[in-house]
C-alpha cells in the first residue's frame, strides 16, 4: 500500500497515510470482531 | 481454535520472535518443534497422524531410486488414512464410533506428502533428508488451512533465507488484510449488515431473498477462505518464505476453467498436475479428466453425496466450456470494442452465478433441498 501512496502523494504523505490506513483497518477489525464469526460450510478439512 | 482468535496471533508472535533469534542452522528444528507443540496443545490426534504420515513419506522419499510400486504403496497408505477419517466423519451420524474428529489440517498435509512422493518418483526432487521432510510437513503457517505449498518452493526459500525487513512488512500487511477480509468485510458487512437486509426482505419476496442469500454465501465463502489464506501467506512471509498464492480474483473470471485456475489455486494445481494430466494422458479425453479431477476435489473436501454432486456440477460446467471453446475457436471473429466488453461482462456474470448456484448444493441440507431452493428462486411462479 505504501508504494501506491508514495506514487500518488509523495514520500512524507505516504508515511502518514499508510499509518492512518493500517490503524483504521486494525481498529475496524477489533470493532467488528464482536460480531459472531460466520460458519464456513465448505466441507471438513 | 478459530484462526481469528487471539490464540493464533499469539502463536504467530512467539514463532516469529523465536525463529529469528535462533541461529540459521537450528531454525527448521525450531519451527518443527513449535508446530509439534501447537498440534499437541490444540489437536493431539492430528499431531500423531502427521508423525505417521511424515514417517511414511520419509520411508519412500529417502530411497535413492523411488520405484513405482513403492510410491504406489506409500500413496495408498496415505490415501487410506485420509479416507478412513473422512468416511468416519461422514458416517458419524450413524454413531458407529463415539466421536470422529477429522485431524486438523489432515487434508492438506496428506496431499503435501503425496506431492513429495510423486515428485521424487518423477525425479523432479532429488534425494531428501529427514530434516527436509519434517521441515516441509511441520510448517506451522500452512498446517491448518493451506495453501498446499510445493516442496521445491519450500527448499528454495529455505536455502535463500535471510532476514528481510521488506518481506516482514509484506507479511504483516498481508495478515492485516486477511483479518480485515474476515472480520470487516465477511463477518460484519456481508454477514451481519447484508444479512439483516436479507432478513428484512423476508418472505415477502422469497425468490429475491433466496437469491441474495445465495450471493451472500458465495461472497462470504470467498472472503473467509481467502482471508485465512492471506493470514497463512503473511505468516509464512514473516518467516522468510514465499508460499504460493491461493486466490486470484476468482469471481472476476470469464469462464469456469479460469475460475478454477484462480480459486483455491494450490489444490486445483495439485489436482491438475497429479490427476487431470494423468487421466488425459492415458485416456486422451479432457472431459474424463475434468470429471475425475472435479470429483476428487469434491471428495477431498468431504466424502459425501453433496460434495460429489458439487464436483459433478463443476465438471459439467468445464465440459460445456471445453465443447463451446471448440466451436468458438472454429468460428471466431472480431467484435467491436464495446460489444466485446459487454460480452466479457456477461461471461463474468454467468460464471460467477454458476459458481454461486453450485455452492447451494453444499449449503442446502442435501441435494434435494438444493433443487427445492433452485425451484423457489428460479421457478417461483410454479
Amino acid at each position: 500500500m505504501y508504494g501506491y501512496f508514495h506514487r500518488w502523494f509523495g514520500p512524507v504523505a505516504a508515511h502518514v497515510l499508510c499509518a492512518l490506513w493500517f490503524s483504521a483497518l486494525i481498529v475496524g477489525i477489533i470493532l467488528t470482531s464482536f460480531e459472531p464469526v460466520v460458519e464456513i460450510r465448505y466441507g471438513r478439512l | 481454535m478459530h484462526l481469528l482468535s487471539i490464540t493464533w496471533l499469539f502463536w504467530i508472535w512467539i514463532t516469529v520472535s523465536l525463529y529469528w533469534i535462533v541461529p540459521r542452522s537450528g531454525r527448521v528444528e525450531l519451527l518443527a518443534t513449535i508446530t509439534g507443540i501447537f498440534l499437541l496443545v490444540h489437536a493431539p490426534v492430528s499431531g500423531l497422524v502427521l508423525v505417521v504420515c511424515t514417517l511414511i513419506t520419509w520411508s519412500v522419499a529417502r530411497r535413492a531410486a523411488v520405484t513405482t510400486p513403492v510410491a504406489i504403496a506409500g500413496i495408498g497408505v496415505l490415501v487410506m488414512i485420509l479416507i478412513t477419517f473422512k468416511l468416519g466423519q461422514s458416517f458419524d451420524h450413524l454413531r458407529l464410533l463415539e466421536t470422529v474428529v477429522i485431524p486438523l489440517g489432515l487434508s492438506y498435509y496428506t496431499f503435501r506428502c503425496i506431492h513429495l512422493i510423486l515428485e521424487r518418483l518423477k525425479g523432479h526432487v532429488e534425494v531428501v533428508c529427514f530434516r527436509d521432510v519434517v521441515g516441509y510437513l511441520f510448517f506451522l503457517p500452512t498446517i491448518v488451512i493451506g495453501p498446499i505449498h510445493r516442496f521445491g518452493d519450500y527448499r528454495r526459500d529455505l536455502i535463500r533465507q535471510r532476514f528481510d525487513p521488506d518481506l516482514l512488512s509484506e507479511g504483516v500487511e498481508r495478515i492485516i488484510y486477511g483479518y480485515a477480509k474476515i472480520a470487516i468485510l465477511s463477518n460484519y458487512l456481508v454477514g451481519a449488515v447484508f444479512g439483516r437486509y436479507i432478513d428484512r426482505i423476508g418472505d415477502d419476496a422469497m425468490p429475491l431473498s433466496l437469491y441474495l442469500t445465495t450471493v451472500q454465501e458465495g461472497v462470504n465463502l470467498y472472503l473467509q477462505f481467502s482471508g485465512l489464506s492471506d493470514v497463512a501467506i503473511g505468516f509464512a512471509r514473516l518467516l522468510g518464505f514465499r508460499v504460493m498464492e491461493n486466490f486470484n480474483w476468482p469471481y472476476l473470471q470469464s469462464n469456469i476453467a479460469a475460475f478454477w485456475r484462480s480459486w483455491h489455486i494450490s489444490l486445483s494445481q495439485w489436482c491438475r498436475d497429479y490427476i487431470y494430466s494423468v487421466v488425459v494422458s492415458i485416456s486422451r479425453s479432457p472431459a474424463l479428466g475434468a470429471i475425475c479431477t472435479m470429483c476428487v476435489i469434491g471428495l477431498w473436501h468431504e466424502i459425501s453425496f453433496r460434495f460429489l454432486a458439487w464436483g459433478a456440477w463443476h465438471a459439467t460446467g468445464i465440459i460445456i466450456w471445453q465443447r463451446s471453446r471448440m466451436v468458438t475457436e472454429r468460428y471466431s471473429f472480431e467484435l467491436p470494442g464495446p460489444i466485446a466488453a459487454s460480452v466479457h461482462v456477461l461471461k463474468v456474470v454467468l460464471t460467477v452465478h454458476f459458481v454461486w448456484f453450485g455452492f447451494v448444493i453444499l449449503n442446502a441440507d442435501g441435494v434435494w433441498a438444493a433443487f427445492e431452493r433452485y425451484r423457489l428462486m428460479l421457478l417461483f411462479w410454479l
